[in-house]
């Protein structure tokens, strides 16, 4: 009883024990609290609308540019010429309709005339007879759809006064005579079926070889790629490429492995923190399969430390068993705040692409780059304090990045996982384990135009 | 405003809601946390662990129990882990230090301030002020304690006879008079 008696007396004194706390524990418990719901979203949803905006703006505007020249695709030159045949000698009847088609199709090689396109209708006007004129507005329609694509260069693609005489008379009059070499020939044989049968293709032939040889003239110039490209994900720091460093950038801890240090403490535990990059790239095609590319990038790498609250006062630091500095503030190590360690680069990347399927591609990559900017902390285990000392960093690194790219919109978007690995140490003091930047990602390769 | 309504807003995220939370427990705590560490410096900042604590699992709240009890529990807790924390690096949290404090069954009386017998708690080497805060004052069983701190029950007990008898000694001869703790002494 008399002991019990004891331990009553000591927990009713202690239930009043009191103290007020500064206010600098509730600006750190705010801070605690508000960070794991704030800060992470926003940089993962800035990362995100960004690759969706630039991706969904490129997907649109090319899909506007396909759906415009899609209409003047859809039937090859090749496959028109042979389908030309076909038609001809199946509606040998309709030889004044061929005769309008061979007459568009043959207007390209005469330039001047086609400009007075409508007026050249008119020479039809027997043949026409022959038809009803329901029937002849209809398959006019549809014939001069067909040679729209082949008269594309010109302003005048349908004929819209197909009874116009004066403006026959004026294209006639205003054309000089060799002009007509070939429309008038056509034009002579559209009144004779059996001139036009005989005559078809010498007239076409060249106008639609030149078309192929400008379509395959176009297929060659696209040796170059031109885009943007961007990536998000998370880093951390590695003191190999496959093991997590101890502390975060350079910890000098001499007592870590002796008891009774007296006020050491290990260095905080170092977690992943978001990465991103975005930039632009040229690729050059080398090859079915493979393209090499060249490009510039801003690249972010983060990682989170625990610290305690930031002290501004002048202090002396250990760098080492001999080496000191003087830092104007640092922050404690006991507490438990998250600290964000911040790495900004300008990168030089050159990468190369291997299409090993028809929709994915294996990227890989060097990285050379400049350090721009850091907040990140360094500890000194000795008095317990991490501070800021940009000298202790190495301005260059040199990394390497594997990707596996899927392609979309005709491999013009490319998205997929990637990791990167700087070769480099982050430090530039021997003192110490070294230390690299890792990442991993979801990267996106946008192309915005070829040549 | 009730703790129930206090609770319920603090998980709605209301900033108003969590200081007026911490207001009202916050003397206490540091109180609590005092108890178990050496310097104001290191209370604050197991409190300031404490409530981020508090605030990250206040939805595990059962709002049948009392709030300030629960929060104690996480303060004690969160005082444990940071000395067990400490301890990695310090050679002073330790319950087997090989040095034997006199028993005694005495039970005397207390005629000292409750910062004064705080004080006295805090002297004592930091393995026993653990024992001892968790037991004489936070009413913790030898078996929870030895759970808690990963300790034989038995050793529990032996290192919370030994502190108590240490600081009854120090009631008993007032060294906050003198202003050097025994203990301070008999470690020299």
């Amino acid at each position: 009883m008399q002991r019990a008696d004891f331990e009553n007396n000591v927990h009713q004194k202690m239930q009043e024990l009191r103290f007020h706390p500064s206010d600098e524990v509730w600006k750190q418990v705010e801070a605690g609290i508000g960070s794991k719901r704030r800060r992470r979203p926003v940089v993962f949803w800035f990362i995100l609308a960004g690759i969706l905006i630039l991706g969904g703006s490129y997907y649109y505007i090319s899909h506007q540019y396909t759906e415009n020249i899609s209409g003047s695709k859809t039937e090859q030159p090749g496959q028109s010429i042979a389908g030309k045949q076909s038609e001809k000698k199946q509606e040998n009847q309709d030889s004044g309709n061929q005769g309008l088609k061979d007459l568009s199709a043959a207007s390209e090689s005469t330039g001047p005339l086609n400009r007075d396109q409508p007026s050249s209708t008119n020479a039809i006007k027997p043949a026409k007879k022959t038809l009803s004129s329901k029937a002849v507005k209809s398959q006019h329609k549809k014939k001069t759809e067909e040679v729209s694509f082949e008269t594309e260069n010109f302003s005048v693609q349908q004929p819209t006064q197909v009874d116009n005489q004066f403006s026959l008379n004026r294209g006639m009059r205003n054309a000089k005579p060799n002009q007509f070499s070939e429309s008038e020939l056509l034009i002579n044989s559209i009144g004779n079926p059996q001139v036009a049968d005989e005559n078809p293709l010498p007239v076409l032939a060249p106008t639609v070889e030149n078309q192929a040889k400008k379509n395959s003239s176009t297929d060659k110039k696209t040796n170059w790629q031109f885009g943007m490209t961007a990536s998000g994900g998370t880093s951390d720091l590695g003191e190999q490429l496959l093991q997590t460093a101890a502390g975060a950038n350079f910890s000098y801890n001499p007592l870590q492995s002796t008891a009774g240090g007296g006020i050491n403490r290990g260095p905080s535990e170092v977690k992943n923190g978001p990465a991103f990059s975005i930039g632009a790239y040229a690729n050059k095609t080398l090859g079915k399969k493979w393209k090499l590319g060249m490009g510039i990038a801003y690249q972010y790498f983060s990682n989170t430390i625990k610290v305690g609250e930031k002290v501004d006062s002048m202090v002396v630091i250990n760098q080492s068993n001999f080496a000191m500095d003087r830092v104007s503030q640092y922050y404690k190590s006991t507490g438990n705040s998250p600290y964000h360690n911040q790495y900004h680069f300008i990168s030089i990347p050159i990468h190369a692409q291997w299409q090993f399927a028809k929709r994915f591609c294996w990227e890989n990559g060097l990285v050379g780059s400049k350090m721009i900017k850091t907040n990140a902390l360094h500890y000194d285990g000795v008095s317990g304090r991490y501070y800021e000392d940009r000298n202790l960093f190495n301005d260059y690194q040199l990394s390497a990045t594997t990707a596996v790219l899927f392609g979309l919109n005709k491999n013009r978007i490319q998205i997929g996982p990637q990791i990167q690995y700087s070769f480099t140490n982050l430090l530039n003091t021997n003192t110490g384990n070294p230390k690299h930047l890792r990442s991993a990602s979801i990267k996106a390769n946008i192309e915005l135009w070829q040549k | 405003m009730d703790d129930k309504l206090l609770v319920k807003n603090c998980l709605k995220g209301k900033r108003e809601a969590q200081h007026l939370l911490y207001e009202r427990h916050a003397e206490y705590m540091l109180g609590v946390c005092y108890r178990y560490t050496k310097s104001m410096s290191d209370a604050e900042d197991v409190l300031q662990e404490g409530f981020i604590k508090v605030f990250r699992n206040l939805h595990q709240y059962k709002s049948d129990g009392e709030l300030g009890a629960w929060i104690r529990r996480i303060m004690v807790n969160t005082a444990i882990n940071y000395l067990k924390q400490q301890s990695r690096s310090r050679a002073d949290l330790s319950f087997s230090d090989g040095t034997l404090h006199p028993i005694t069954n005495d039970n005397p009386e207390i005629n000292l301030t409750v910062k004064e017998l705080a004080e006295l708690i805090r002297q004592l080497p930091t393995g026993y002020q653990t024992i001892f805060n968790l037991h004489a004052v936070e009413g913790y069983t030898h078996v929870e304690i030895g759970e808690l701190l990963g300790i034989h029950e038995g050793t529990s007990r032996s290192q919370y006879a030994r502190a108590r008898g240490l600081l009854v000694s120090w009631i008993k001869k007032n060294p906050l008079e003198n202003k050097t703790p025994v203990y301070a002494k008999s470690r020299l």
